[in-house]
């Protein structure tokens, strides 16, 4: 396994650090070779940080970042960025935003500019509030209203968790958008886009001793922010199985099986990790050979072990073909986990297992942003774990007894949720 | 700038057998990528047989000479990496990334694969029956359909029309007896291309030239005929009552690869719809909050190929998002450029080829996919100075010439009465029901 921690040259891996006297962390990853740099700011917010009656506040202000700020006006984020030859997207999750600008690595000064003038002065109106809430009811329909996976992910969130914010959906309720005011994002804006509350990270050609002196010119003038007051993470013991159903005109049945699972940063995501690619990597993985493969019950399955601040959820997707029993699919997926509970993996399973997830991140870090998105995303959410660590330690000190107490520990029938879909329409001939 | 983007890349070297392999070492990446392009895409099925290329390239991994398809698994798995396998109209490519020192089993398993499929029977009974659940669960897949539906419009009669995965009435007869025909006639190595990019051990790009050479493939295949030309104006509403949103496409005849006027085609609508601030982001999304995206494009295949806008909006609003479509592709159409914004698409158009030439995996994909589309072995240097010598006149001239200055189809997936209703005013109006499209 120490293979793939040898391939990447160190420097690349070895971050430079930084802290702002304003609170600001900075990740620097430069690579000589490169052409492009990423610039990525991972602000610590998301949907667990919002109230109920306020849901969808942290995606929509997330629109509004590209809507003008003092020195770069409306549209002209996006402009100047694509007059350089990069881009630019965002996205928000249940505990963080990033907002991310790949481009020509002449183009870094540029970058920063812009990310230090939105955080310094977003331009924050009625008009532009009016028209992203109408875009934003757009990507709800189109993620949620019109996709049967939405309509479906949106009931289980809410079966798993009744304490905690990650029971309403990251673009929020509709009614809840609706509501959402200017005097809202103001206040959004003042508690959670300060220098306190974000890291920046940097990937790709550039000099670090300069780009560093430029982000303490700029955005070392950024004032701190508030202390923000960290949002409920409880979530109760969960005493019994859950059960919901969504009837949709659809072609065909899918469910969703839920397990309750530990935070990232708690020990066992590791093991989690790791029987997420046992049980679904490949045509090889358990699940898909023998459920899609062997016996034809469904014709995708996977399975999705997101990193969490909170409590988190081992989530496995169905989709059945029209006609299929999704009860059956159900005993079948629990024969496999109760199986992985009571024996453990193979060392072979667990062997191949590490090797996929090594891979896989080895492709990650071969492009400069994800290589920027891999170490913003594991000091937030695992709490500081480089890719270094990554590569030579994480999965490498998963044994078969910890994966066997891992799967022990969360493929519980008293945890689980499950949602099916029914359809209501007629299968195609 | 630094000057090559590839080092070394772009020089083809002929295999015995029809295949044109590119190297392209990168020292220093972490990764190494091989990836096999040829020319057998899904139009070249056969008549009543769409979908058939498609089943013969994903039964590829499911079973080959001495190798069930669990061992196939095994193989992959011991490489940590899965083989990717796609096909689309023009071609079939099979990619596979691993940690240098699996290159060359990789590439093994690889030829393994692609030479001697076995097509065993149970699984060409398992994977039949999976893609026609898959066809019938794409009927809730809003955006897919209106896909399929433009196609099918503006290829009338042609193998582009269909699918790749196939009409459900097709796949449903497709047989082993077919599958081994169409590999033995389609999957040659004539006219096909073996890129390998990254980090290459010494002396593995000659023993895996040695395994990809020697089959005597014959000719590349035929060029396909063109298109029939596009008559009429014409709006096809597919009615899916559910929908809370209409999935719009604007389409016409386009060009094929290796067009003179390519480059301008792209930069032209690049313009008009190819970024956060092309002209319809501007007019559609910031402007009237009617819609999360949209995009327009030219989508080149080697027969012909189509200009598409795609977007959606809520049923109420589809009609407005149309008229502004057709408003602003007919002022650039007749308004032409400025030499401003065509130096910002200029540049983002360079960029973006740069930010997507940086993985070997990216890197393979281009060098293929270029050299089986006919654009050369060196279109990754080429590109980049067709983009600087493009000059203002080049898109004028294009755009007026190649966008729907005639013919063109709209067609909406939704509510089937009120986008029928909205839209008469575009043209004759056709309202199918869903399962027209499986």
């Amino acid at each position: 396994m120490a293979v793939a921690a040898s391939l990447v040259p160190p420097e690349l891996l070895t971050p430079v650090k930084a802290e702002l006297s304003n609170g600001l962390r900075v990740r620097l990853l430069p690579d000589p070779d490169s052409r492009v740099v990423s610039v990525q700011t991972f602000f610590r917010v998301g949907s667990r940080d919002e109230r109920p009656g306020r849901t969808g506040i942290a995606h929509l202000f997330e629109h509004l970042m590209f809507n003008g700020a003092t020195k770069y006006g409306p549209k002209e984020f996006d402009r100047a960025i694509e007059e350089q030859g990069g881009s630019s997207n965002a996205y928000t999750s249940n505990d963080v935003t990033v907002y991310h600008e790949e481009a020509p690595a002449e183009a870094l000064e540029l970058l920063l500019d812009l990310e230090f003038d939105r955080m310094g002065g977003l331009a924050l109106s009625d008009a532009s509030l009016a028209a992203e809430r109408e875009v934003v009811k757009e990507e709800r329909r189109l993620r949620v209203e019109d996709s049967v996976m939405g309509l479906v992910d949106e009931e289980l969130q809410a079966l798993v968790y009744r304490e905690h914010p990650y029971r309403w959906p990251v673009i929020g309720w509709p009614a809840d958008l609706d509501r959402i005011s200017l005097a809202d994002c103001r206040d959004f804006f003042a508690r959670y886009y300060a220098p306190t509350n974000a890291t920046l990270v940097i990937a790709g050609g550039f000099d670090p001793a300069r780009a560093l002196a430029i982000i303490e010119r700029d955005h070392g003038r950024l004032p701190r922010g508030p202390p923000i007051e960290s949002p409920p993470n409880e979530e109760g013991e969960q005493r019994g199985a859950r059960r919901a159903v969504v009837r949709h005109p659809s072609q065909a049945p899918l469910l969703v099986l839920a397990l309750r699972a530990p935070a990232a940063r708690e020990p066992a995501s590791a093991e989690l990790d790791l029987l997420q690619a046992i049980l679904s990597f490949g045509d090889g993985s358990l699940l898909v050979r023998d459920l899609v493969h062997e016996r034809g019950l469904v014709t995708e399955i996977g399975v999705d072990y997101a990193w969490r601040l909170g409590p988190a959820a081992f989530e496995i997707v169905a989709e059945l073909p029209p006609g299929g029993d999704p009860e059956r699919v159900l005993r079948e997926i629990w024969r496999h986990l109760e199986r992985l509970a009571e024996k453990g993996p193979s060392a072979r399973q667990l062997s191949r297992a590490k090797l996929q997830s090594q891979v896989a991140l080895l492709r990650e870090l071969s492009s400069v942003g994800g290589r920027a998105h891999s170490l913003g995303s594991a000091e937030i959410l695992l709490g500081g774990l480089e890719p270094a660590v990554r590569i030579g330690e994480r999965s490498e000190r998963v044994t078969l007894r910890s994966a066997r107490e891992a799967a022990r520990a969360t493929f519980r029938p008293e945890r689980s949720s499950v949602v099916f879909l029914e359809p209501l329409a007629e299968p195609a001939e | 700038m630094k000057a090559e983007l590839v080092p070394g890349a772009g020089t083809p070297r002929p295999l015995p057998g029809g295949l044109t392999l590119l190297a392209a070492p990168q020292p220093r990446a972490t990764l190494a990528t091989a990836r096999l392009a040829l020319p057998s895409g899904a139009a070249r099925s056969g008549l009543g047989k769409s979908g058939l290329a498609e089943l013969a390239a994903q039964l590829l991994r499911r079973g080959s000479r001495g190798l069930d398809a669990k061992q196939v698994d095994e193989a992959l798995e011991a490489l940590g990496s899965d083989l990717y396998v796609g096909v689309d109209d023009d071609l079939l490519q099979l990619s596979i990334t691993v940690p240098p020192g699996s290159l060359l089993a990789a590439a093994r398993l690889l030829v393994r694969l692609v030479r001697f499929p076995s097509y065993p029977a149970r699984e060409v009974s398992a994977l039949k029956k999976r893609s026609l659940a898959q066809i019938r669960a794409g009927l809730d897949e809003a955006d897919q359909l209106a896909d399929r539906a433009l196609w099918r419009e503006i290829f009338s009669g042609h193998p582009y029309a269909d699918p790749v995965d196939g009409w459900l009435r097709d796949v449903s007869r497709l047989s082993r007896r077919d599958l081994v025909l169409h590999h033995a006639g389609q999957h040659g190595f004539a006219g096909g291309c073996l890129a390998l990019v990254g980090r290459l051990p010494d002396g593995a790009t000659d023993r895996i030239a040695r395994l990809f050479s020697g089959r005597g493939d014959g000719e590349p295949p035929a060029r396909l005929p063109s298109p029939r030309p596009l008559e009429g104006r014409r709006v096809l509403v597919v009615d899916k009552p559910d929908a809370t949103q209409a999935q719009i496409r604007l389409g016409a005849p386009g060009i094929s690869f290796g067009e003179p006027s390519q480059v301008a085609c792209a930069l032209g609508a690049g313009l008009l719809g190819g970024g956060f601030s092309s002209r319809l982001v501007g007019e559609v999304r910031v402007k009237r909050g009617l819609t999360y995206g949209i995009s327009a494009r030219f989508q080149l295949r080697d027969a012909g190929g189509l200009f598409a806008i795609r977007s959606f909006t809520r049923v109420a609003e589809a009609a407005t998002l149309v008229q502004v479509c057709l408003d602003e592709t007919e002022r650039l159409r007749t308004e032409g450029p400025n030499e401003d914004e065509l130096e910002r698409v200029r540049a983002y158009a360079r960029g973006s080829f740069l930010l997507g030439s940086e993985t070997p995996g990216q890197i393979a994909g281009t060098l293929a996919g270029a050299f089986c589309h006919g654009l050369g072995a060196d279109w990754i240097a080429r590109y980049p100075k067709l983009l600087e010598e493009t000059p203002l006149e080049a898109v004028a001239a294009a755009l007026r010439e190649k966008l729907w200055p005639g013919p063109y189809r709209i067609v909406a997936v939704g509510p089937g009465r009120a986008l029928a209703r909205a839209l008469a005013k575009f043209g004759d109006v056709e309202v199918v029901p869903l399962r027209s499209l499986a």
